[in-house]
């Protein structure tokens, strides 16, 4: 039987060469099956989230994501941290921590976004007056929502086109450091330069925001 | 150069390549002078008030013109390259409004100034086209409707950048008040939100305070300006954990891990996840090498060494930027001796795969590609130091 090093090697080669690798790379991560749960079993305790089912669920979306990405990333990693990617093991076991965190930071996270939201139970049987009015709150929430998520395309825009910008926006307004001195801390550069960044930051978000209204108009 | 002298010395210009024309001085591709001639003369026939020129000079040098200067020179431009001069244009008076230090104002407005004059040059020429198809030129038709085309098309794309442009208003107004009156409309990169009323509006959407602006431009500032949070994604925790996250993804992690138990709970089962793994694997524990690393200097245009453009400064390293030939290449220089182990560059298309490089005197040169293909393009560029340290940094190329 070939060692995981040798398994994985042959994996690369056929994915270098085009030819399918899904039946070899299956059996590979197989393999890990076990020291994945292992793994989520200890991010649950930590997080104190979290159930024994989860496990297969968390070792089917890192299979997707090794495959999607974790590939050519290990390679990136092996050539630019030598020692941090160690074996495709290890680096697998990582993609599954990562998956475990993130599904259990999402599931808080989904529950705060709701919080403000009333639940469909409490609402009590409505008259005309107030279904209009319901109508046209629902109107104002799908506007809200488009005008979100205009913002975060924008934002997006910002961390591709200016990236120094985007952190320092980043930091003062999405993260509540509204400090510039601590926002030069963090960032290793200077107070003015912290002012500078988020006021560049600010204009070009605006901006984008006129742009894609203009083109939309 | 200001830029009257600059118009004027235009009828010395035109006036030499007539000669040249005359006289089959010049061998080779004929389309590089074609276009000298045609923005030369398009340049006086926009300025006939304030830059009169004898107009018999500027009809013998466009009659001069060979059908095949003509076709050579429509063959030869890009109204593509000139789309990404102008936003990039439009960057860089957004700098010029909000610089990093006053004395960087400057530089960046004649940066952006050269972008509009550039789209104005091709107005010209496209203003001489239709002079000579008037003078009977009918080979000159093709050309001049491919180009007007090209053109009203980049217009529409972009008139909306006019906005960031009223940063140059000072050197637009200038410029718009040198043209004729009936084609100043026309030049929306020189006459569009120029009036003096228009100059602060950039430094207005860089500022908390909304209160000055008005329509559109207040109805963003509303939107920009609500309070908002952004969790630290997937990626930015994965590359953290690897050691790979910039000095901006760090202070994000550790502004979040202040401020949210929650989050700081998440980063310490990624610690005890790490546990298991080394536990599972039998690795040694590795050491931490995602702290990031002091700057000592920060981005500026002022900033250079030889020809190259000093984007990130360290103690131990910098980064420089070079445009070569139309190519982009960025260089790791070490600081001192020994300093560097290795470095690496990636750009988005490839994210994963190192760009080639080869060490020179300078130090180790990385060829990103042409530079038309990498405009408003962040490249990563990741330095391991002697010791295995390693960061890594955002470079906007």
């Amino acid at each position: 039987m070939l060692t995981d090093d040798e398994l994985f090697a042959e994996i690369s080669k056929s994915r270098t060469e085009g030819r399918d690798f899904h039946r070899p790379l299956g059996e590979l991560v197989a393999r890990w099956r076990d020291h994945s749960a292992t793994v989520v079993r200890r991010v649950q305790g930590a997080f104190m989230r979290g159930s024994p089912d989860d496990a297969d669920e968390i070792f089917q979306d890192a299979v997707v994501k090794f495959m999607s990405r974790g590939l050519e990333q290990f390679r990136g990693v092996s050539e630019q941290v030598p020692g941090k990617a160690a074996s495709p093991k290890t680096f697998f076991l990582r993609i599954v921590k990562h998956c475990a965190i993130d599904r259990y930071r999402r599931q808080r996270e989904d529950l705060e976004d709701h919080k403000g939201y009333d639940s469909e139970d409490d609402v009590s049987e409505v008259s005309r007056h107030e279904a209009a009015r319901a109508v046209k709150e629902s109107q104002a929430k799908t506007d809200q929502s488009e005008a979100h998520q205009e913002y975060w395309a924008a934002y997006r825009r910002l961390q591709r086109e200016h990236p120094n910008e985007a952190a320092a926006w980043d930091l003062y307004h999405h993260q509540d450091v509204e400090d510039h001195v601590e926002c030069a801390r963090l960032l290793n550069i200077t107070v003015a330069n912290s002012y500078k960044r988020v006021s560049r930051a600010q204009a070009w978000l605006k901006l984008y925001l006129l742009e894609t209204r203009n083109k939309e108009q | 150069m200001d830029p009257i002298s600059r118009y004027q010395s235009r009828k010395d210009e035109l006036d030499a390549l007539k000669g040249e024309l005359e006289n089959h001085a010049r061998k080779g591709d004929p389309g590089p002078v074609a276009q000298r001639v045609l923005e030369a003369a398009g340049d006086l026939l926009r300025r006939t008030q304030r830059v009169p020129a004898d107009s018999s000079l500027v009809d013998a040098a466009l009659k001069l013109l060979t059908a095949d200067g003509l076709e050579s020179f429509a063959d030869g431009l890009s109204t593509q390259e000139l789309r990404s001069r102008l936003q990039r244009c439009a960057d860089e008076a957004v700098e010029a409004a909000l610089p990093d230090s006053d004395e960087d104002s400057g530089t960046w407005s004649q940066w952006a100034m050269q972008g509009l004059l550039a789209r104005d040059r091709a107005e010209s020429a496209r203003c001489a086209l239709d002079r000579l198809i008037r003078l009977g030129r009918t080979d000159a038709t093709p050309v001049h409707a491919r180009l007007a085309a090209a053109l009203e098309q980049l217009d529409a794309d972009t008139k909306y950048l006019a906005a960031a442009l009223t940063a140059l208003n000072a050197s637009r107004r200038t410029e718009r008040d040198l043209l004729d009156p009936e084609v100043r409309a026309h030049a929306w990169w020189f006459s569009a939100r120029a009036d003096a009323h228009e100059d602060g509006l950039v430094k207005a959407l860089g500022s908390d305070d909304s209160s000055g602006l008005s329509g559109a431009e207040a109805a963003v500032s509303k939107e920009v300006g609500k309070p908002r949070k952004r969790p630290a994604s997937f990626d930015e925790l994965f590359r953290f954990d690897l050691g790979l996250a910039t000095d901006a993804e760090g202070a994000l992690i550790a502004a979040q891990k202040k401020v949210s138990p929650d989050f700081a709970k998440a980063l310490a089962a990624m610690e005890e996840g790490e546990r298991a793994i080394l536990e599972l694997t039998g690795g040694a524990p590795i050491a931490d090498n995602v702290r990031p690393l002091r700057r000592a200097a920060g981005q500026g245009p002022g900033a250079s060494s030889g020809s190259g453009q000093v984007v990130e400064e360290r103690h131990e390293f910098r980064v420089l930027l070079f445009r070569r030939a139309q190519r982009v290449h960025l260089v790791v220089q070490p600081a001192r001796d020994g300093a560097l182990a290795a470095a690496a560059v990636f750009l988005p298309d490839a994210p994963e795969r190192g760009r080639p490089s080869h060490a020179t005197e300078a130090g180790l040169d990385f060829e990103l590609g042409p530079e038309q293909q990498l405009e408003r393009v962040t490249a990563r560029v990741v330095v391991t130091l002697k010791g295995g340290r390693s960061t890594t940094l955002a470079v906007k190329l």
